[in-house]
């Protein structure tokens, strides 16, 4: 072989060598580098595209522009065309979280520092939504107090100064304060602190203007103050790495903390931080894995908790205010926090674990209650609180059991229908009779033959969800009537039947599910993105999402839950 | 040993042609990935996509260090 | 960043003529800003005349407009009536234009005059803000101090912040109002250590806030890898923060008070968070008012926010009643009519209360005070005539008479015609559409 060949055979060689060993690379999903959007640090944008060649030429920036509309039509089609556009949205952490995140990472007691938190209701049914608004200026006012406090709390406390420092608390020693700048940045951020941020901080540690305080507690103090005040404690950020796409790649940390807002309403542990850190949590069958051991650690029931708690307003108990006991009357007994707690054992026994169901829910037996009366209603926890005083309101309950049950969508009454004021009922005139009006008028009726058939039902049980026959005026309560579900008018005659009715429905059942959902994608109730809800698998007693355990492990799988919206770009 | 330089000196050019080139090719074969997919699963969205992070906790900051007890669901 | 450069400019900013102060200084982008530019004094005008001072008091659901007399529900004030204006007949257009729950705009249109948006916010700044822009005295809170008592909770449900919030921002964003004493006296009068340890204290947590704002920048820059949406949200609690930096600042430099802290910073101290208890309100709401009163005498601030309940609040006084006041204020008959206007001379011995603590600190009649409810007749959620009462007058306005507006004058015209008498005029103050004209009756 002549130099010529051996050239056109090496060239020949070398290219096909090059072409098979720098071919495209197969990956299952598709991986970007992305850079810590840790504070200091910013997002790195621009590594984004696989053109790795410069887009200097114009065939290159068409070919990017031909992809970014390509994959914003691919964004369109299917179920994510139905992401809920509030979902994308950035969150800050509820006052709750905010307890579990600095109790589970500090394991020190904070819970009178925090309490003086001020409330952020926001009227809707999860605090998730809301929680994407801004923040009210009299709550940031007392955040910044509270965070000053719990730091000067946690750097008091010795066993907090050994946890984080642990054999090196010497401010002088750069290696030390490094260390514990990491230890406390990466958990209370959620994320590696950028190394840059992390130098900077150093200079917490030196020269203390606060006399005679030990150096490497005053830094700690310090760091604590910093940590906590920065956004990235109170808010949960995620970034926008491909400004042109409408679905948003999140990152492994991103991901993160959504599983574990989810499921235990608190920061990422270590292990899963570490899992995030590898990139293994890339991996869809990580993913699961660490969901499985995410429910089996006891901060799931405070996660599913929560989710009760906010599902079934359990916090309404505390508004209700039953009269002291006059004479000649039977004293009524209420204690909330009792009430709330069996409510909880109850839901968590029939719900949680993946030996719960829906139809358990509604269903089992209730403790202390009469033996006829079954499933989460018949819990005083939660029928208690929709009355005003010990006067039970049938409207409200009614309207509870269709918007938080049912999810039936029920608009607000036309203007001038007056208001059901149960305190100003006529004595001889019970709720039954009272409430015929609705049924009579037909703009009434639309909604008020569910909404009363159910209310009135519910009237069996008093204020305190004890079973009774007659009002107090000793007229008989009538707690018949009749469902219409799926087309199908199903009569009852007692409370008992009309529970079992409801229970056994498909409403329920669905509505739980998309209600889970709201929960875990931070929608707004009512905007869940119904076609991936119906491309999971449904709750039915045959299937393992019956329970709250099985619905969560199908929702952390979905990509709603595992990428979000880039809000800046319209579809 | 001339020729072997000059083969040895071709080959290092292509190797490092290889480099844009085959970005060209990846780039390429990728938006003719997105073509044909494009075709054929228009109905079927795109696989769930994580990005891996740059910036990794360095795990010798943890050592020896013990997380707070887990409290038990309130 | 160097912090240096940054603080002789801002101390000169605020102890400087700061006609043109705002309390969001490197907001470019606010939330749903609207038209507020040319309500704004122009930088260079001259300051605000010393001692204009402006409180608004709300009480809930509404009083029926032939109830609003010193021979009902205004007997409390009877004494008082040379110091008072008692509005009539004064008509709100807001709460039919918006089309939501007449409580809620209705109290969202007091001291605003303007529409709710969609969600949780406003379209116009209230009168409380307004003013305290205006008014640079050095104070330490440079804001007014908005305080106030409710649970907000009916029906099954935690009422929006709509429902609460009667102090709003230009933006439309609100300012909810805080709750506990000591969380207020701790905004008026910082730790309340000695001074040089306050100092110290406080110049440690500025370099704090400092360096925590320095480290948004990463997030709010252009090289951001957030969307303009989350910008925005993080802009707001960043200058949020720097408001408070901004306190901090003050209370390091501040030097000796020009009264006396009060001795006994415990007597402010109310034990108890989370949900307050209706038998609480009435404590903490007199903790509050005096605590504003305090303020003001100490010149710590010039303008306030009392809110007593949330709009439509199901409060309940057992010294008044068993049932609640927005129970009653749907009465079915004379027992239940009889208890709303229990409630209503209820709330208006609280705002004796504020009139003569004002008084007995030789500041009624330098401050306005504007009283005020959502509606007229709760049976009906009747939207006029809106109740409104002004007491003290500011020197500018014409007190000691009853003013009947004819169902024609309106909320918007009263809030104008008290900015007018202080000295500030323009066309028209909230929704442009709903002003009919500077009420001349009322002007001295």
């Amino acid at each position: 072989m002549n130099t010529k060949q051996h050239i056109t055979l090496s060239l020949t060689v070398s290219l096909t060598a090059a072409l098979l060993s720098c071919g495209p690379a197969q990956h299952k999903t598709s991986s970007q580098r992305s850079a810590g959007i840790g504070p200091g640090g910013t997002g790195d944008a621009a590594s984004q595209t696989n053109a790795g060649v410069s887009s200097s030429t114009a065939a290159a920036a068409a070919a990017a522009a031909a992809a970014a509309d390509q994959a914003r039509a691919l964004a369109l089609t299917g179920c994510y065309k139905d992401y809920p556009a509030a979902q994308g949205g950035l969150r800050s952490l509820s006052n709750d979280q905010i307890a579990n995140v600095l109790t589970d990472i500090t394991g020190v007691d904070l819970s009178t520092i925090l309490a003086g938190l001020p409330r952020r209701e926001q009227g809707t049914k999860f605090p998730n939504a809301a929680l994407a608004g801004p923040l009210a200026s009299s709550f940031i006012d007392k955040w910044a107090d509270t965070a000053f406090s719990v730091a000067a709390a946690l750097a008091a406390d010795t066993g907090f100064i050994q946890r984080f420092g642990g054999n090196c608390v010497d401010a002088a020693n750069p290696a030390c304060v490094q260390r514990v700048i990491k230890r406390l940045g990466t958990l209370l951020w959620r994320r590696p602190v950028d190394p840059s941020t992390a130098a900077q901080l150093a200079d917490l540690f030196k020269n203390p203007n606060v006399s005679g305080a030990p150096a490497f507690a005053l830094g700690v103090r310090q760091m604590l103050e910093v940590a906590l005040l920065d956004a990235h404690f109170l808010y949960r950020i995620e970034a926008v790495r491909d400004p042109a796409t409408v679905i948003q790649p999140l990152d492994t940390f991103e991901v993160a903390s959504r599983l574990s807002f989810f499921i235990w309403q608190s920061a990422p542990d270590l292990p899963l931080l570490m899992k995030a850190s590898s990139g293994e949590l890339a991996d869809p069958a990580m993913i699961a894995q660490e969901v499985d051991r995410l429910l089996l650690d006891p901060r799931a029931e405070r996660g599913f908790r929560q989710f009760a708690f906010d599902w079934l307003a359990l916090g309404k108990l505390d508004a209700l205010k039953l009269p002291a006991a006059t004479a000649g009357t039977k004293p009524v007994s209420f204690d909330a926090p009792a009430l709330r707690e069996q409510a909880f054992s109850f839901l968590t026994a029939n719900l949680l674990r993946s030996s719960g169901s829906v139809q358990k829910a509604f269903s089992s037996s209730v403790p202390n209650q009469d033996p006829s009366l079954v499933g989460l209603l018949a819990l005083p926890g939660v029928i208690g609180g929709l009355s005003v005083a010990d006067v039970t309101n049938p409207v409200k309950r009614g309207l509870f059991v269709n918007v938080r049950l049912l999810c039936h969508d029920v608009p607000p009454p036309p203007p001038g229908a007056g208001a059901f004021k149960a305190e100003t009922l006529a004595l001889d005139v019970t709720p039954r009779e009272r409430l015929d009006k609705h049924l009579t008028n037909p703009s009434c009726a639309t909604c008020h033959t569910t909404v009363d058939a159910i209310g009135l039902s519910l009237e069996s049980l008093d204020a305190v969800g004890a079973l009774r026959s007659q009002y107090s005026s000793r007229k008989n309560i009538d707690a018949s009537g009749v469902l219409t579900f799926d087309g199908q008018a199903q009569p009852f005659k007692v409370t008992a039947e009309m529970l079992k009715i409801l229970g056994q429905s498909k409403d329920v059942q669905t509505c739980l599910a998309s209600t889970l959902a709201e929960f875990a994608w931070g929608a707004p109730p009512g905007t869940a993105n119904t076609c991936e809800l119906s491309s999971l698998p449904q709750p039915g007693a045959a299937t393992n999402v019956n329970s709250w355990s099985g619905m969560v492990r199908a929702l952390a799988n979905t990509p709603t839950f595992l990428q979000r919206i880039n809000d800046g770009v319209k579809p | 040993m001339k020729r072997v330089a000059k083969e040895r000196m071709v080959l290092l050019l292509i190797g490092a042609l290889c480099v844009p080139l085959t970005s060209l090719m990846r780039g390429s074969v990728a938006r003719a990935d997105n073509s044909t997919q494009a075709a054929t699963t228009v109905l079927q969205p795109p696989a769930i996509r994580i990005v891996k992070p740059t910036v990794a906790i360095d795990p010798k900051d943890f050592d020896g260090f013990v997380p707070a007890p887990v409290a038990g669901g309130k | 960043m160097s912090h240096d450069a940054k603080r002789p400019s801002r101390r000169a900013f605020l102890r400087g003529a700061g006609n043109a102060l705002i309390a969001l200084p490197t907001a470019q982008f606010c939330l749903g800003r609207s038209g507020f530019g040319d309500v704004l004094a122009a930088p260079g005008d001259p300051t605000a005349p010393m001692g204009q001072r402006l409180i608004t008091f709300y009480f809930p659901n509404g009083c029926q407009g032939e109830e609003w007399n010193y021979g009902s529900v205004l007997t409390p004030l009877a004494d008082m009536k040379d110091k008072l204006v008692v509005f009539n007949g004064i008509d709100n257009p807001l709460t039919p234009a918006s089309g939501r729950d007449p409580h809620e705009q209705g109290a969202a249109a007091l001291f605003t005059g303007a529409l709710l948006k969609s969600g949780n916010h406003g379209t116009g700044i209230s009168i409380d803000q307004w003013l305290s822009r205006r008014i640079d005295m050095g104070t330490t809170l440079q804001k007014p101090l908005v305080a106030g008592v409710w649970r907000g909770y009916a029906g099954g449900e935690f009422r929006s912040p709509t429902w609460f919030t009667r102090s709003w921002l230009e933006d439309g964003s609100i300012v909810t109002p805080t709750i506990m004493p000591q969380d207020i006296f701790k905004l008026l009068f910082g730790a309340g250590q000695n001074q040089a340890q306050q100092t110290q204290e406080m110049l440690r947590q500025k370099s704090i806030l400092d360096r925590v704002l320095a480290q948004h920048s990463s997030l709010l820059g252009s090289a951001s890898p957030l969307p303009a949406s989350h910008k925005l949200l993080l802009q707001d609690y960043t200058d949020r923060l720097r408001d408070v930096e901004v306190r901090v600042t003050k209370f390091a430099m501040a030097s000796a008070q020009t009264c006396a802290l009060p001795a006994n910073p415990a007597a402010f101290k109310f034990d108890g968070g989370g949900l307050l208890d209706y038998g609480d309100f009435d404590e903490v709401f007199h903790l509050q008012m005096d605590l504003l009163v305090l303020a003001l005498q100490c010149g710590v601030t010039n303008t306030g926010s009392l809110m007593f309940c949330c709009a439509g609040e199901e409060y309940q006084n057992p010294d008044v009643s068993g049932a609640s006041d927005h129970g009653t204020s749907h009465y079915s008959d004379e027992g239940g009519h009889q208890v709303y206007l229990a409630y209503r001379k209820y709330h208006m011995t609280n705002l004796r209360y504020l009139l003569d603590k004002l008084k007995a600190a030789n500041l009624l009649d330098s401050t306005v005070v504007i009283a005020g409810s959502e509606f007229g007749d709760g049976r009906s959620h009747q939207v006029d005539p809106q109740p409104h009462l002004i007491a003290g007058g500011g020197g500018t306005l014409k007190v000691g008479q009853v003013f009947d507006g004819g169902n024609k004058v309106t909320n918007c015209d009263i809030y104008r015609t008290v900015l007018s008498g202080l000295g500030y005029q323009m066309d028209s103050f909230g929704n442009k559409s709903f002003n009919t004209g500077l009420i001349k009756q009322i002007l001295a």
